[in-house]
């Protein structure tokens, strides 16, 4: 498959055991809507490339990843599991960040398989037209995934937007024939009326029981009618939180990411590149292959750093924002999705990881004076059950074996959880990777090798006490990478210095 | 390649598209002061010729070679608001995007003015000292070198640069009197902080010509209006973010609109590109006279002489949005009404029958516009919304 796999879903999976008795027991992984593999970077580093820096997506580096987490215990459908983990720098510095996980009890496999009415917007304009072409067959093949009781409603945006189809049962006549309307000139892309009127092509059905879904294939331009962001993205996380998860799929030569990036991050739904028109059909047949059940709304994490520490740079969530000195991270729902049919994911890895990392900045002076074994910081969890509609609340604290700053004896971190302690160092290696990529991108092609240098003591550590393909998959792309900067360079690796971000030393 | 600002890498050398390079910015820069040097004499009689000519440089007092990075600024600026407010306005390092690294040579000069804006920021990045934010206002004239050296004794020249000197661990940086520097401090979470998004009026849809009926009116999820309209040439959809009262129109009523939006002719030298105004105006009117009349201005940023009278920037620290530009508030004097409004305040008057429903919108003065931001975000300047709903008394 030539698509590159941005972003899958928000919750993936079957659980990992079964109902017993009515007892949901067993667990899944509830990773952030974004991207779900960094497919498209790994590809450009295996064809002797180096990547701008932005190619890296730290949400879909991270879901590449398989990540164990404790088991969904906590009595609701969504638990959240705070970690810390705190490591020597390569300065003098100590390295503390916090990590948040979600997972659920919940099997998807056991909630009854409701139908759907799915909407497909698709932009029309010149930017997406070889890929939307009249003989596209992207419709009638979707209708191969969905099921009678499902309905299908089709708009078409470019300078505004029309409906082409009003939830039509897949065996409609009207379905036949159904192609793409041309246009021949530009005059700007209407994303808000596109998903707008995907939006009111749900409201119309209102004799349709079932739930529902949007599925926008957007240039990820917007310049016609509102083109305010904010307001795209307002309308996009409106929907969302009403129980209609929204997936993205991005067409065009000239594809702007940033906006429906932002879109994904809310949406809840896959966020993916098609290449060709194949690409596109494949994906939107996918799209009618998976079923999102909400799980949770109006979800809220908030990290609240405890006296010692300040917040510093948050990794993992792209919504995430500062508030009263603590890290928050919303998102308007939260979904539990299945996907019957191939799962055809080429050059992604076990998959599945993702979090939410929030660095502590320890305050050093402040933390000379207090005793190790303080709390770190404070989880506070808050959702609405999607089922009963009962609001639900989680609060735990986190300790640091350690006082604010200092560094662990061993040149070994001090993990609030060991046997989970991947998870920081799937974190490192993203760092490490981006170090490399920011420091050639800024032309120090020195200080991008010694930075990769460095990390090999540490990795090695790593893999002597640990065997994990995910990682050792990391440490074979980040070889390639620096064999590709030394190809284009052929500077002396030095140690990089001025790089703040840093990784922690093993 | 020649002059001691050696760049370490050519940029733009991936095959993903070429890119001006610093070293280009450079070698232009040589080339104008040679051609200076060649031709004005003919025409005016003082003009020497120079190796760099800019507003802002660093130097190397130092007796080492010293490698620099530099960072260019991607966003567009209002000078006049930037100006002794770079502290505040640009210390994000969202803001800048790499640009090159120099070795620069013992007693070398590397000038910092990447392109011609009046006033400009740089990053510059030296090896164990904290990042130096470099603003340069656009009151300021250019300095000339006569080869790529500093020109460490003109007092000028030392006023405008930021200078590296001493050796080994007494190093320092002496900022030039005239330039605004701030040390970055190591990044911290100030970028995330969140922003309450600003109350922007719009419309997407092109609402049909001639006279329309509406057909459906419902209300989004994001509290933006669904409009269903039905006109000679069909049905279309009109979406509507503005107050319910922003629409006084029922299913059924009859009504005409009119879209104004300017055409802009942009000349890059070689060609005319006509773009259209991010500035647009929906005029809409029942059938009748005696029916309600909606204005609704989006984007506007000029003075006019019919609703927009003055305006006046709010004295207090600028907001940054999520895609980092930073704004100030405006106040906006409404002539009809002859006061200030703030944005999202609404006024409404009578008069013989009449009634007017003012409301502003956005109302900002954007002073950092990033590259990289969308639409009202990304050009510098003021940008304002209003609504103006008139209603006359029915006959009883």
């Amino acid at each position: 498959m030539k698509a590159c796999w941005l972003i899958s879903l928000m919750l993936v999976g079957c659980a990992e055991g079964a109902f017993a008795g009515g007892t949901p027991s067993g667990s899944v992984g509830v990773t952030q809507a974004g991207a779900q593999d960094a497919a498209h970077f790994r590809s450009l580093v295996a064809e002797g490339k180096v990547p701008e820096p932005s190619v890296l997506d730290q949400v879909g580096f991270f879901a590449e990843h398989a990540l164990d987490q404790p088991p969904a215990a906590c009595g609701e459908v969504v638990c959240a599991h705070p970690m810390l983990a705190v490591a020597p720098r390569f300065d003098d510095g100590t390295w503390t960040m916090a990590f948040v996980s979600l997972n659920s009890s919940v099997d998807p496999n056991t909630r009854p398989r409701k139908p759907v009415h799915l909407v497909l917007a698709v932009e029309v304009s010149a930017a997406t037209q070889a890929i939307t072409a009249p003989s596209s067959s992207v419709v009638s093949d979707l209708l191969g995934s969905l099921l009678p009781e499902d309905r299908l409603s089709v708009v078409a945006y470019a300078t505004s937007a029309s409906s082409l189809l009003q939830a039509a049962a897949p065996g409609a006549a009207q379905l036949r024939n159904l192609t793409f309307p041309v246009r021949s000139s530009d005059d700007g892309v209407d994303l808000y009326g596109g998903i707008a009127a995907a939006a009111d092509a749900l409201a119309m059905a209102t004799d349709f029981q079932g739930g529902s879904r949007i599925v926008l294939v957007t240039s990820g331009m917007a310049s016609a009618g509102i083109t305010d962001a904010n307001r795209i993205e307002a309308l996009a996380s409106a929907i969302v939180s009403k129980g209609t998860p929204l997936s993205v799929l991005g067409v065009g030569d000239n594809f702007q990411a940033e906006l429906p990036r932002r879109l994904a991050d809310v949406g809840a739904g896959t966020y993916a590149y098609a290449q060709d028109p194949a690409d596109l059909v494949r994906l939107v047949q996918q799209e009618g292959n998976v079923r999102l059940l909400p799980l949770a709304m109006n979800v809220e994490l908030k990290i609240t750093p405890s006296p010692g520490y300040t917040v510093g740079r948050v990794y993992g969530a792209r919504r995430a924002f500062v508030e009263d000195g603590g890290a928050v991270l919303r998102t308007p729902a939260l979904f539990l999705g299945t996907r019957s049919g191939a799962q055809d994911v080429e050059q992604g890895r076990r998959g599945g990881g993702g979090g939410f990392f929030v660095e502590l900045l320890a305050d050093s002076a402040l933390g000379a004076q207090m005793a190790p074994g303080q709390p770190a910081f404070h989880l506070d969890t808050s959702y609405v059950d999607a089922d009963t509609n009962l609001a639900v609340k989680l609060s735990t604290e986190v300790t640091n074996q350690l006082a604010p700053g200092q560094r662990p004896t061993e040149n070994w971190p001090s993990f609030s959880h060991p046997e989970y302690g991947k998870a920081f160092m799937m974190l490192n290696m993203y760092l490490a990777l981006r170090t490399m990529l920011d420091l050639y991108e800024v032309g120090d092609c020195g200080s991008a090798l010694g930075a990769s240098y460095m990390m090999d003591p540490g990795i090695e550590e790593w893999k002597r006490r640990f065997s994990d393909p995910d990682i050792d998959a990391d440490a074979g792309t980040m070889v390639l990478l620096r064999q590709n900067i030394s190809e284009i360079c052929r500077a002396t690796p030095v140690p990089p210095s001025n790089y703040e971000p840093g990784c922690f030393s093993l | 390649m020649d002059g001691t600002a050696e760049q370490t890498r050519q940029k733009g050398a991936r095959g993903s598209g070429a890119r001006l390079t610093a070293e280009s910015h450079q070698g232009f820069r040589r080339r104008i002061g040679r051609l200076c040097g060649a031709l004005l004499p003919l025409l005016l009689a003082g003009c020497e010729g120079y190796h760099y000519s800019s507003v802002a440089y660093f130097a190397n007092a130092t007796r080492e070679p010293v490698t620099v990075r530099i960072q260019a600024l991607q966003a567009q600026m209002d000078c006049t608001h930037v100006n002794r407010r770079s502290r505040e306005l640009l210390a994000s390092r969202d803001l800048f995007e790499p640009q090159a690294t120099y070795t620069l040579q013992a007693g070398s000069a590397l000038p910092l003015e990447l392109d011609s804006r009046s006033c400009g920021a740089v990053i510059v990045q030296i090896l164990g000292f904290s990042d130096q934010l470099v603003f340069w206002s656009d009151r300021l004239y250019a300095h000339t070198t006569e080869t790529e050296f500093a020109p460490l004794a003109k007092p000028g020249f030392r006023e405008q640069a930021l200078i590296l000197e001493g050796d080994g661990e007494d190093r320092v940086l002496a900022n030039g009197a005239l330039l605004e520097v701030t040390a970055l401090p190591p990044a911290s979470p100030s970028d995330l902080v969140a922003v309450p998004m600003a109350i922007s009026f719009g419309w997407s849809g092109e609402p049909p010509p001639g006279l329309v009926s509406v057909e459906r009116k419902e209300t989004l999820a994001d509290g933006c209006l669904s409009v269903g309209l039905l006109g000679a040439g069909g049905s279309s959809k009109l979406f509507l973010c503005v107050p319910t009262w922003g629409f006084p129109y029922e299913v059924g009523d009859s009504l005409r609109f009119t879209l104004f939006q300017p055409e802009i002719y942009e000349y890059d030298g070689y060609n005319y590109r006509v773009t259209r105004s991010a500035y647009r105006k929906l005029l809409m009117q029942g059938a009748t006279e005696a029916d309600p009349k909606v204005e609704l201005w989006v984007n506007h940023s000029t003075l006019d002489q019919q609703f927009l009278s003055k305006f006046t920037p709010i004295d207090q620290p600028a907001s940054r949005t999520r895609c980092g530009a930073q704004t100030i508030p405006l106040a906006v004097e409404v002539l009809p009404l002859k006061r200030e409004l703030l944005a999202g305040q609404e006024v409404q008057v009578s008069n013989a029958g009449l009634t007017t429903h003012f409301m502003l919108g956005r109302a900002e003065q954007v002073v950092v516009a990033p590259r990289a931001c969308p639409g009202g975000y990304s050009s510098a300047g003021a940008h304002v919304d209003l609504l103006v709903v008139k209603t006359w008394e029915k006959a009883l």
